[in-house]
């Protein structure tokens, strides 16, 4: 008797010790469709076709700054849909994918993704030139489709509506990138251009190290100004953008066992009158490196163009307009890239080294004021200056006269850039709904759209004669981004199952109405493998047609990779 | 400039709707005793319109400030609104079971469109400010205080629960199934809403809790406008569907809405029956402290 008992409680103690299994649930961050429709579609697609899969999804839409604070800086998130403000260059993947920077904030691999092999060659494509570089370059993305790190979704186009009664000569997709607004030709006396904003982040925080305030950082980049801009010629699409020498007047090379360049500035003012010198620059490296300027026990580099920042070496000061540049690369076309960033005045940014105490932020001593200030007046040395800002409702800039662009310290700029200034001041609007955006300009009280517009307005442009539609494509992709810190998306085979879940073709046709191209992978032209060019399917294919589901096909992958269901449910042991 | 264009507009739609409905269901008899004593009316009714006053400010400093709180303290529940909304047709659909707001928006058509938007910017002012001019020409004061009562509990309430909530509307998730209807067909509109209220304002529906409130009072002045009853209900389902219909709100939000106005009004109920006082309230809180123990007494 007393032996029965005794192995009964055994069998009791053995069901009971183990861990009850639940179903597995994860909530996918993304942009509310005022924000961000695409994402959103891409986000409530993915969510129905894993719930048929049978695993709980909570869709999670939050603000942009909200978003991206979560993910980039907090790394706070199971599953991200949003796109990746990319500017088309290989070395942006070593940003997003390098393990060293798994622990820092910003868009450097913000997956918490770690592969041996793959720093190894995103490593390699820093010093290779010419076709090896290309080769690497598409190993990387062979890797990327491989191990799911990101599941990139598509190219979005940017599209713009425009008004040509005052202004003409627009960019297509309307002005974008800094260099657009001075191509710009004014038609009548009208000095002053006007322009609607959908996303109103720019006229909250005007600071250009706040990754989650930045996209591409194109309004900031009027009000600051880089070494060189890289500028398309716009009647050459496709040809890679042309370095201009900008705030540098001059650029020599030195090739040798360290790559090297000696600079010489132009001569130019900061907004508050003080000359930009050397010193700036050599400030603006130490400090994008690390804005606690070594006061902190661990750097705390900037969140944004960390890539870059992280090609220069060292910066010597030869007098007040001339330094030396030292590259950690030795492939020219690479190291340009570092000198893409935005020069910060020395004089302001020196004191926001200091630790910030503000919330928002998971702080810790690990976030400087640097990160975290709103940057308000916005000193920079760029062809526009801060006039006046409301939150959230408009934001004016005008022309700042004592910018090289108006002093005649002008070689090597082109042309185009030169001619008589198009307008004296912009007054930028912040239109509640792109629908809204488009019957402001109906009503001629705008001139064109700063920032893309989503497709379901097109009729309403195009049927009205008073305003044209102009689009673009774009480098900017749509992707799913994992957090790889959390199970089960640290595993490859999961992560690869879920890029099954999601149809691109369909997804381009149905949520972005055609404007858009279906990708795989991450870059474009010369740098995308031809193996895994876009022809109607994914080298990883969906699990259905046409955008539905085949559950039996999309379970069989998951239990292939070693996944249990349960009634109908995938079911882990465990808190999930 | 057009948010001034379409203000005017909806003021002078209103204006003419509330003059139409009070010469009819007011009455000329009522009118001129109205006129003739509105001084003693008005200083019956004066501390409550100014609680009011202090409700609405409040409420405009929290709608203001009440987002950036919101996304550092709030409980982030659109998701979940998502997911509960998907359920409540199932006892209909038990198979494939649909999001309420899509299923409502697949029966549009331009004349609903049309005539839910009108209900939802014109019909729900009217409908609120209707009872104020209404009750204000009765000789009794209650049905005004209870009124007043009750609309500053709906967005006390109301405010509380955005601060502590913080959710988007079905247009801003279910962007490919379900339209914004309001916006993207009278975009004129979003001018207002936008300068009024904030798109994360969604939960409960205070389009829905103020529609119902003001129909349920409707019940309390049965014997005076016994028309009202009808008109205050049609118009107040209306605006219910409309908050859904248009793509603004999830069902969830519609129905916490109810509950709110159900409670707002009951509040507003007892506040009238036993008012509260001064001398109440020293009371309460000399019992509150006695209950303390080991303080001296």
């Amino acid at each position: 008797m007393a032996t029965t008992t005794a192995g009964c409680m055994g069998n009791v103690r053995n069901l009971v010790g183990r861990q009850e299994v639940d179903q597995l649930s994860l909530s996918i961050a993304t942009l509310p469709a005022s924000e961000d429709p695409y994402a959103v579609r891409i986000a409530t697609r993915l969510a129905e076709n894993l719930r048929r899969s049978g695993i709980g999804i909570v869709i999670d839409p939050v603000r942009p700054d909200v978003l991206f604070r979560d993910v980039l800086v907090n790394h706070d998130f199971d599953l991200y849909v949003a796109r990746y403000p990319s500017h088309g260059d290989p070395d942006e993947l070593r940003s997003m994918l390098y393990s060293p920077y798994a622990e820092e904030s910003g868009w450097q691999n913000p997956f918490g993704f770690a592969d041996l092999t793959l720093d190894e060659i995103l490593d390699e494509q820093r010093t290779d030139e010419g076709e090896e570089r290309i080769d690497t370059v598409h190993e990387i993305q062979r890797q990327v489709v491989r191990e799911q790190p990101f599941t990139v979704v598509c190219f979005p186009d940017h599209l713009g509506a425009v008004r040509n009664d005052r202004f003409e000569g627009w960019p297509d997709g309307g002005p974008g990138r800094p260099p657009d607004y001075f191509g710009i030709d004014r038609v009548g006396s009208e000095s002053t251009l006007q322009l609607l904003l959908g996303d109103g982040r720019i006229t909250r925080n005007r600071n250009p190290l706040a990754v989650e305030y930045r996209n591409q950082a194109n309004f900031t980049g009027l009000l600051y100004d880089p070494l060189i801009r890289s500028i398309r010629n716009n009647s050459l699409p496709d040809s890679e953008p042309d370095p201009i020498p900008w705030l540098a007047g001059s650029v020599e090379w030195t090739d040798g066992e360290i790559l090297s360049a000696t600079v010489r500035l132009r001569e130019t003012p900061w907004h508050d009158g003080k000359p930009v010198t050397a010193r700036d620059v050599a400030f603006t490296y130490e400090f994008l490196s690390d804005t606690s300027l070594g006061a902190f026990d661990t750097p705390v580099p900037t969140p944004w163009r960390r890539g870059r920042v992280s090609l220069v070496d060292s910066v010597a000061v030869q007098d007040d307009r001339r330094f030396r540049l030292q590259f950690t690369t030795g492939n020219r076309s690479v190291a340009r890239r570092s000198l893409a960033v935005p020069i910060l005045p020395a004089h302001i940014w020196r004191e926001r080294a200091d630790s910030a105490e503000i919330a928002g932020l998971e702080l810790g001593g690990r976030t400087t004021q640097a990160l975290v200030d709103s940057n308000e007046a916005a000193i920079g040395s760029g062809p526009l200056q801060f006039v006046e800002a409301t939150a959230d409702e408009s934001l004016s800039l005008e022309v700042f006269p004592d910018h090289f662009l108006h002093t005649g310290h002008d070689d090597g700029i082109p042309d185009r850039f030169l001619e008589d200034r198009p307008f004296e001041r912009i007054e930028f609007t912040v239109a509640p709904s792109d629908d809204a955006a488009v019957e402001i300009l109906l009503e001629d009280r705008a001139d064109a759209t700063a920032d893309g517009l989503q497709a379901s307005v097109v009729p309403r442009i195009v049927r009205s004669d008073d305003i044209s539609l102009t689009a673009r494509g774009t480098e900017f992709f749509y992707h799913i981004g994992y957090n790889c810190r959390r199970a089960p998306m640290v595993d490859p085979n999961f992560r690869r199952a879920i890029a099954g879940h999601i149809d691109r073709e369909a997804t381009v046709a149905d949520s972005l109405d055609g404007y858009g191209i279906p990708s795989e992978v991450p870059l474009k032209g010369q740098w995308a493998p031809g193996d895994l060019l876009w022809d109607g399917e994914a080298s990883r294919p969906f699990f259905g047609t046409d955008g539905t589901l085949d559950e039996a096909a999309a379970r069989e992958a998951f239990q292939e990779a070693g996944y249990q269901y349960d009634s109908g449910k995938l079911v882990r042991r465990g808190p999930t | 400039m057009t948010l001034l264009l379409v203000l005017g507009q909806l003021i002078g739609v209103v204006l003419l709707l509330l003059a139409t409905t009070t010469a009819l269901l007011v009455g000329r008899d009522r009118i001129i005793e109205t006129r003739r004593a509105y001084r003693e009316r008005f200083a019956s009714v004066a501390p409550y319109v100014g609680l009011l006053g202090v409700v609405l400010v409040a409420n405009k400093i929290a709608r203001d400030i009440g987002p950036d709180i919101s996304w550092l303290v709030g409980v982030r529940i659109t998701g979940w609104l998502e997911r509960i909304d998907g359920l409540l047709l199932w006892p209909l659909f038990p198979e494939e079971t649909p999001q309420i707001v899509v299923w409502i928006q697949s029966m549009a058509t331009p004349e609903l469109t049309a005539y839910f938007s009108f209900v939802y910017v014109y019909g729900y002012v009217f409908l609120l400010a209707f009872p104020l001019v209404a009750y204000f020409a009765l000789p009794r004061p209650e049905p005004l205080r209870r009124t007043i009562v009750a609309y500053g509990t709906n967005y006390l309430l109301g405010v509380l629960c955005y601060i502590v909530f913080i959710a988007y509307g079905p247009r801003n998730l279910l962007a490919e199934q379900a339209e914004g209807l309001l916006f993207s067909q009278y975009t004129q509109y979003q001018f207002v809403t936008d300068a009024v209220n904030h798109e994360t304002n969604v939960f409960p529906s205070l389009h829905t809790s103020m529609a119902v409130t003001a129909a349920l009072l409707a019940w309390t002045t049965r014997d005076e406008y016994p028309l009202w009853i009808p008109i205050a209900a049609a118009l107040a389902a209306s605006v219910v569907v409309s908050t859904m219909y248009l793509g603004i709100h999830w069902a969830t939000d519609a129905i916490f809405g109810i509950v709110l106005a159900w409670f707002s009004v009951r509040v507003g109920t007892r506040f009238e029956e036993t008012p509260p006082t001064l001398d109440g309230a020293k009371h309460r809180l000399s019992a509150a402290l006695d209950a303390i123990p080991g303080r001296p007494r």
